[in-house]
């Protein structure tokens, strides 16, 4: 497995290229964007791209979809029916399906937003906005954060502790240091981020 | 743009990271001494690593000056009197290390992690450190000035008696949960996410 990631200006977001050498096959995970570099990358390693995997429908990682669907024919992955025109493979929570000669687990983490979904590739976490190296993803409320605190303590911490995490955002990390230093994982977190409501103001 | 490829010990029902770019793990290598040896000589008549595992390693005194490093994992591995001056290293991840007396002046660095690594009497000056996740490391005695930090992380990280001085913070998270005798003359601190209300995730 070959991972090559690929940093766009355009949201500050991360794009990562999973290349299998055995079948000469790649996978791509969160196109914000579409670069020379990333065709280069494709073409050079002479990849067939199969799949496109999106872990949340926010155009800072799907902008590059469309001109991905124009050049290549890959299967779009994610836990909506479509994005923007283009028909989508539904994933769900705990799915698992092949793609590139990877085997794939889909992990339904909402929290920053209802369709989030942390792929896992061997030991890779492609986390999207749920899980950053020290944050969590921002959400609209104080629940929110509780609950995708939450559920990264029950589905992700689960892992191995040298598990890679790969953002959408800034740089990686591994699971081990997340579980320690992530200031969204610290308790009361969501306590500190409600705001007090005071009925006489 | 980075790369990272996993390869696991090829002996049946291991499952550890194969060291270094060997068939076996460090603990199935017949001599580790001689095989880190001849890796380091192997390192250095290439001028490159690429995709090596040097998890739980110890390396003295090596001068891997304006190597190119990518995709190499560095988890747990004490580093002692190394140079990286002016290397170039991409998706390497360093969590856990150790590291003492050792030069990165001028390194190339993008999308790393040095998450809870111990780094000691290091020099960090007139580099880049693009993407770079030093969340929860310890740094003591230690240099960055003349840096450049952006999208860099210092999130729940112990500083002390360390310089980040003429540093560009722009994007970076600075929010160590110790700093004691840190310098930050000719930076543009006030750049840098300092809380949580500022992120721009």
């Amino acid at each position: 497995m070959k991972i090559y990631q690929h940093y766009s200006i355009y949201g500050f977001s991360n794009t990562y290229i999973v290349g299998n050498e055995a079948t000469s096959q790649a996978l791509i995970i969160d196109p914000s964007e579409l670069t020379i570099s990333m065709i280069d990358q494709i073409q050079h390693n002479r990849y067939e791209l199969t799949a496109i995997l999106i872990t949340h429908n926010h155009i800072h990682h799907t902008r590059g979809v469309k001109t991905l669907m124009r050049i290549y024919q890959p299967q779009v992955y994610a836990s909506n029916m479509r994005i923007y025109d283009i028909a989508c493979r539904k994933v769900r929570d705990r799915d698992e399906f092949q793609e590139s000669g990877f085997s794939i687990s889909a992990i339904a983490v909402p929290g920053h937003s209802q369709d989030s979904i942390v792929y896992k590739i061997g030991a890779s976490l492609f986390t999207g906005d749920a899980l950053h190296a020290g944050v969590i993803g921002r959400t609209t409320s104080a629940f929110n954060a509780q609950a995708l605190s939450e559920r990264i303590g029950e589905k992700l911490l689960c892992y191995p502790e040298d598990s890679l995490v790969f953002p959408g955002h800034g740089p990686p990390s591994t699971l081990g240091t997340e579980k320690k230093f992530n200031l969204g994982l610290q308790p009361g977190y969501a306590k500190r981020l409600a705001k007090p409501y005071d009925f006489f103001v | 743009m980075g790369m990272f490829m996993q390869r696991i010990c090829s002996i049946p029902g291991c499952g550890t990271r194969a060291f270094a770019d060997s068939e076996h793990c460090l603990g199935h290598t017949e001599d580790p001494f001689e095989a880190t040896k001849a890796l380091a000589e192997k390192i250095l008549a290439r001028q490159s690593a690429i995709n090596i595992d040097f998890s739980d390693l110890s390396l003295v005194a090596q001068d891997f000056s304006r190597c190119k490093f990518v995709g190499c994992r560095f988890g747990g591995t004490k580093l002692s009197h190394v140079m990286f001056t002016g290397a170039s290293v991409r998706l390497c991840f360093f969590d856990r290390a150790e590291l003492a007396s050792c030069d990165f002046s001028g390194v190339d660095m993008d999308f790393c992690s040095f998450g809870e690594s111990k780094i000691f009497d290091c020099s960090f000056e007139n580099s880049e450190l693009i993407h770079v996740n030093f969340n929860g490391a310890t740094i003591n005695e230690s240099t960055f000035s003349s840096s450049n930090l952006y999208d860099s992380r210092f999130i729940l990280s112990y500083l002390s008696n360390s310089r980040f001085n003429d540093c560009d913070f722009k994007r970076v998270y600075f929010m160590p949960v110790a700093s004691e005798s840190v310098s930050t003359h000719g930076s543009n601190i006030l750049e840098a996410v300092r809380d949580m209300e500022h992120l721009y995730i």
